[in-house]
């Protein structure tokens, strides 16, 4: 398990204060955590690349030195020895060849390491997918985070490995041609000054014009992709086009693609001028260095050699430093803003847990007092409940749209915490208990079911991927037959469109996630409209098998279908976030209340006559 | 324009070298003259200038082209991108349920403009690597012409391996693909938001998270394997053009001693040959790479491009259509690449004015029908007439403005409410009266009276101060579009799955007027609503085994009457039960 050190979180609470979220991370912070995963899941490839790194740097600048002394000795051989001539090629050559080894395994250890750290990231964003806290997911300031760490994984990588580029390879380089330089000429030194200050002054501001422009343009980003979602995605794309409205969303594309591309040109112009402005102290520079190195030749201080080696290190320093700031760091401190992102995600809140006791279902479910509120809502959705489930019970919860069922199942179960109030699920207090232990034995069809593009066989077992059981008894149960022509390779065969798999009606789907639910061990079951989009007929049957299945197991069914709770032992009648009644069908009937109400608006459409 | 400043700066940009070392020699030559007294000051001042000269344009160019690199991506994204969305929307809608295609997406479209951008200056570069090449080459070339040769033989195995490296990695990444998107599939598993519920308490992350590991791990070592076997030996001649580079110099130490070459002509071609030699074994080597991938990707883009589109598929709906009567005779139909027959020989008969009802179980066809109606598919065997003609003859802009579907999968545009339902009439979009109204008759009035800006709230997360809805009210939302739609044939497929009985009983209740007397098929499970049809369509295995009306209906002993008590007995008196 992947531990943060020194960056805990700092929201605890549901509701997360504004603003807060918005931190800016600073570099340091995102270059130690890259370092950590670098670390984490490339040891030694991420060693080796160091190690690397300085060799290949040295060998580089030690080609200037051999060229030089190619140089001094052939002008030196006009008066004295051939053989020196050759023996300083043939030490430049073993030097290119060397340094060439050397980069090239450099390169591709980089390369190696990067790839395999994109897997490694991207498997930590799971796992912390999987620890968020629940309820964070109805945060929307979270949103912006959660959609952006995939990609801000990139610049963390990026950044890092330029930070470790720096500090393996360009500085080593620039050390040693400061010594170079100095050995040569001690004023020489300068030339690095020359050519690192105005690169630098000129990324310092690039980086804080391109990440306001990012910051600024982020909600219209977010718009144009919505737009080309709209027109390209299979989800959207049949309604897209048989409303005709494909001209509707392309101008509204093509709108935000114009305020897009206007901002970044303005960004980029800004960015440019100034490196325009400051290419012209760079030349300035570059005049003022080979006004030194010229004199110093005229006034007999360094050799022809020298001066030719030197003249020509020169232009290889400014490759250099042009490489390792303009292209490199400037590149990283652009995707900081992504890089941002990642970083909050990985410091969403995440569920505190202190017991790891198992909760004993035989105690049931009590709730004392509890009341929630959603986050940067205004209204409790529940609001003040007390409620007692017994072990073995079948509950079912009924109420209007936006009564506050769904809400006071997730409270039940402990994947949300009470605001106030205190749950007790098997004894456990539901708010201090980890989550894993908590839904050891509960299972669960949900109102929005997962279409897994995956195999049958898969699928069902997403219930449960510890046990290989055989999966036909839960397919029975939810009526999924293994008829050849709805299911050619039987439990094999791919569901959905994805990977060219069996195309499923809506209440199939609905099956499959019946059999995916049922086929879970459990003690406690919740069914939230588990037969929304199921026939007539199966829906019945369903319900028999389940309560046969069911027998001895505590149940609780939200449904609109107020036929179905006659299997009920109680009915909950939700309003406001309140319970308005409960007690069993014929008691509600005969109290002629909401119950009674909402039970015969749907009745009437069954009277046969 | 811009395209040719860049094309023409590459060219000088390329040249320079070959200038720097006519210069760098002149310079340095005069250098040692004035040093040994033989020249003065003034003769040092043209070099020096030039030099400046070079130095100065190097690097204002490039801080010029990079302002037109931007300008020039953004007019590849404006002119390119709409092109490309356009024939996206209007492909085949079989392609979009098409692995094959997904396939392509996945690797043409990302970055598609700079993409281009990329290849056009790849192109320019290699141009400019050429003439660089030439130039030292040519110097050379005068200065001892077999060099010349052998440094352009040491260049020909590097390009031949950069070319076969480029098209292996993207060969690999074809391969790959299908286990990227599943990798890619399984990653969205755990991330999705949408996902919370069933992830957290089924508890699937490690094992799918391990799952991904394995592909994502597979995928990287198939890669792998290819780059360094393809990488090893791109450095093997990489070397040997080193060596032939000291072979140069090699030869070239006799004519200097021989008084043939001037030592600053030396120190010039020396610099230049051993640029030459690392441009070789990097630039030259990775440019060939991305020139390579860069066609393997045109292929793909030009497989993608030969997919077939619909005429007229991102057509505004045709204005006043209507139709008296739409007829099925025999109708079969098979999604494309599967066996099953989801529709088996249907006949049946739309008539104006009237409501219908397809019920049936689930995958019996019954939504398969409206694929079919709305034009989504043609590839059936037997007919479909409108009034006659058969529905395959009918334009696009006529098939959209035939009818109007609240989809059991309805889109949630992630745009204002108001705009979510007026766009259900594209045509009469500003007529906020009637989207007001569409409103009061699916029951939204009281959602619309919280929201902070009423109807023109941006629903869903994209759009600043968006707030989302409730699945009940987003279904409403869909139906109120479907009212605002001009269309005379209203298809509703599960309209009320996720609302509360009341509102569901509210729906029943304004029928007629949500339909305006107008044609209706009404898809449900909830066998209450299809008293309100004329005539109800019971479908069995794609094919229709009863008609009639509610009445008609359950007076025979069908399937029908057999659903119908099953769910009628949930709400039948407490005598009857049991």
């Amino acid at each position: 398990m992947y531990r943060r050190s020194g960056m805990r979180r700092k929201h605890r609470t549901n509701n997360f204060p504004n603003g807060d979220t918005r931190e800016k991370i600073p570099m340091y912070r995102v270059f130690f955590y890259g370092t950590k995963v670098f670390i984490k899941y490339t040891p030694v490839l991420f060693l080796c690349s160091i190690f690397l790194a300085v060799p290949n740097a040295l060998l580089r600048g030690y080609a200037v030195l051999a060229t030089q002394r190619l140089f001094d000795s052939v002008e030196n051989a006009f008066s004295g020895e051939l053989y020196a001539v050759y023996k300083a090629l043939i030490i430049l050559g073993a030097v290119l060849v060397f340094t060439e080894i050397v980069a090239a395994f450099h390169v591709f250890t980089v390369r190696a390491f990067y790839d395999k750290n994109s897997g490694g990231i991207q498997r930590m964003i799971h796992k912390k997918m999987s620890r968020i806290d629940p309820i964070a997911f109805e945060n929307v300031e979270f949103h912006d985070d959660m959609e952006k760490a995939d990609r801000g994984k990139w610049n963390v990588m990026g950044l890092t490995e330029t930070i470790w580029d720096m500090l393996g390879f360009f500085i080593p380089y620039f050390i040693f041609m400061g010594f170079y330089l100095h050995h040569v000429n001690p004023r020489f030194v300068l030339a690095i000054a020359f050519v690192f200050l105005p690169i630098l002054i000129a990324q310092i501001l690039r980086t804080k014009i391109i990440s306001k422009f990012v910051d600024v343009t982020a909600p219209i980003r977010r718009e144009h992709d919505f737009y080309y979602n709209a027109i390209t995605n299979r989800y959207y794309y049949k309604e897209t086009r048989i409303l005709g409205i494909y001209n509707f969303f392309l101008g509204r594309y093509l709108k935000t693609l114009k305020s897009l591309s206007r901002a970044e040109l303005s960004a980029n112009r800004k960015v440019n001028f100034i490196e325009l402005a400051l290419s012209f102290l760079t030349i300035a520079g570059y005049v003022g260095i080979l006004f030194m190195i010229i004199s110093a030749l005229l006034g007999g201080e360094i050799s022809v050699g020298a001066f030719a080696a030197v003249y020509s290190s020169i232009a290889s320093l400014f490759y250099m430093m042009d490489g390792l700031i303009r292209r490199r760091i400037g590149q990283a401190a652009e995707g900081m803003g992504y890089a941002h992102n990642f970083m909050r995600f990985m410091n969403l809140p995440e569920r505190e847990s202190t017991d790891e006791i198992l909760p004993d279902t035989s105690k049931g479910i009590e709730m004392q007092n509890v009341s929630f509120t959603y986050p940067l809502a205004e209204k409790k959705s529940v609001d003040g409940i007390n409620l007692e489930i017994h072990a073995g019970e079948t509950v079912a919860i009924v109420g209007e749209n936006g009564a506050g069922k769904s809400t006071l199942v997730r409270l039940l179960i402990g994947l949300y915490k009470p605001d106030e109030g205190k749950i007790l699920f098997g004894g456990v207090e539901t708010s201090k208990a980890k989550l894993k232990t908590l839904f050891e034995n509960i299972s669960g069809v949900f109102q929005k079911f997962q279409m897994y593009q995956l195999t049958l066989r898969d699928n069902i077992r997403m219930g449960n991927r510890y046990v290989d059981d055989e999966i036909s008894e839960s397919l029975s149960a939810a009526g999924i037959e293994l008829s050849a022509a709805t299911y050619p390779e039987g439990e094999e065969t791919m569901l959905g469109r994805e990977f060219d798999g069996v195309d499923l009606s809506g209440g199939q789907w609905q099956r499959v996630a019946i059999a995916r639910g049922l086929y879970r061990a459990h003690n406690i079951v919740v069914l939230d409209e588990p037969t929304a989009a199921i026939d007539p007929i199966e829906e019945s049957r369903i319900y028999e098998k389940f309560i046969e299945i069911s027998k001895n197991k505590t149940a609780i069914i939200v449904t609109h279908r107020l036929g179905s709770t006659k299997i009920a032992d109680r009915v909950i009648v939700m309003q406001n976030g309140k319970i308005n009644d409960i007690g069993n069908h014929e008691e509600l009937i005969a109290r002629k209340g909401l119950y009674a109400e909402m039970f015969l608006a749907q009745a009437e459409w069954y009277e046969t006559g | 324009m811009y395209s040719f400043v860049f094309a023409l700066s590459q060219v000088i940009d390329a040249l320079i070298p070959t200038f720097t070392i006519f210069v760098t020699a002149a310079f340095i030559n005069a250098a040692i003259e004035v040093f040994n007294k033989e020249a003065t000051m003034n003769d040092l001042v043209l070099p020096i200038a030039m030099i400046f000269a070079i130095t100065a344009y190097s690097v204002l160019s490039g801080a010029v082209m990079k302002l037109i690199d931007t300008s020039r991506v953004i007019y590849f994204r404006k002119t390119l991108v709409p092109e490309m969305i356009k024939f996206r929307a209007s492909l085949e809608y079989r392609h979009i349920e098409d692995q094959k295609t997904h396939d392509l997406i996945w690797r043409v479209f990302p970055y598609i403009e700079n993409t281009v951008w990329n290849m056009f200056t790849q192109v320019v570069e290699a141009v400019s690597l050429i003439i660089f090449v030439l130039g030292i080459t040519g110097t050379l070339f005068t200065q001892m012409w077999w060099l010349a040769v052998v440094m352009v033989a040491a260049g020909v195995p590097i390009i031949y391996f950069a070319a076969k490296a480029g098209r292996a990695s993207y060969n690999a990444d074809r391969d790959m693909t299908e286990i990227d998107r599943k990798q890619w599939n399984l990653s969205w598993i755990l991330i999705d938001r949408e996902n919370v519920e069933e992830r957290t308490v089924y508890g699937y992350g490690t094992d799918v998270n391990d799952e991904y590991v394995d592909k994502f791990e597979f995928a990287r070592k198939y890669r792998l394997k290819i780059n360094a076997k393809n990488f090893a030996k791109q450095k093997m001649v990489a070397l040997l053009s080193i060596v032939c580079t000291i072979a140069a110099i090699l030869a070239l130490i006799p004519r200097v001693f021989a008084g043939e070459m001037s030592v600053g002509m030396f120190i010039g071609l020396v610099n230049a040959v051993i640029a030459l030699s690392d441009r070789l074994a990097w630039g030259v080597n990775d440019m060939v790479v991305g020139i390579t991938k860069s066609r393997e990707w045109l292929k793909d883009l030009t497989d993608f491009m030969k997919l077939e589109t619909i005429e007229g598929a991102t057509d505004e709906p045709a204005k006043n259509f209507s139709f008296r009567e739409i007829e099925f005779i025999n109708v079969s139909f098979k999604y494309p690449k599967t066996e099953k027959l989801v529709l088996d020989g249907v006949n049946f008969t739309i008539k104006k004015g009237m409501h219908y009802s397809f019920v049936g179980e689930n995958g019996a066809g019954k939504t398969t029908i409206t694929k079919l109606l709305t034009g989504l598919y043609d590839n059936y065997t037997g007919e479909i007439l409108v009034d006659g003609k058969n529905l395959r003859e009918f334009s696009h802009a006529q098939l959209k403005s035939l009818t109007a579907v609240v989809y059991q999968d309805y889109a949630r545009y992630r745009i204002s409410l108001y705009d979510n339902i007026a766009m259900g009439n594209i045509a009469d979009f500003d007529n906020r009266e009637k989207v007001e109204e569409a409103v009061k008759l699916v029951g939204l009035e009281e959602t619309v009276s919280n929201l902070k800006d009423g109807l023109d709230t941006p629903l869903g997360k994209v759009l600043a101060g968006g707030v989302d809805l409730s699945g009940g009210q987003w279904q409403r939302t869909a139906m109120a579009r479907c009212v605002i739609n001009p269309a005379p044939l209203k298809i509703l497929d599960e309209p009320t799955a996720a609302l509360d009985p009341v509102a569901e009983s509210t729906i029943y209740r304004n029928f007629e007027t949500i339909t305006r007397g107008q044609t209706t098929i009404f898809i449900s499970h909830r066998l209450g609503s299809t008293k309100l049809a004329d005539i109800i369509y019971v479908l069995d295995k794609g094919k229709i085994i009863e008609s009639g009306s509610h009445s008609e209906l359950m007076s025979c002993d069908g399937v029908y009457r057999r659903m119908f008590n099953v769910q009628a007995k949930w709400y039948a008196a407490e005598a009857s039960d049991e």
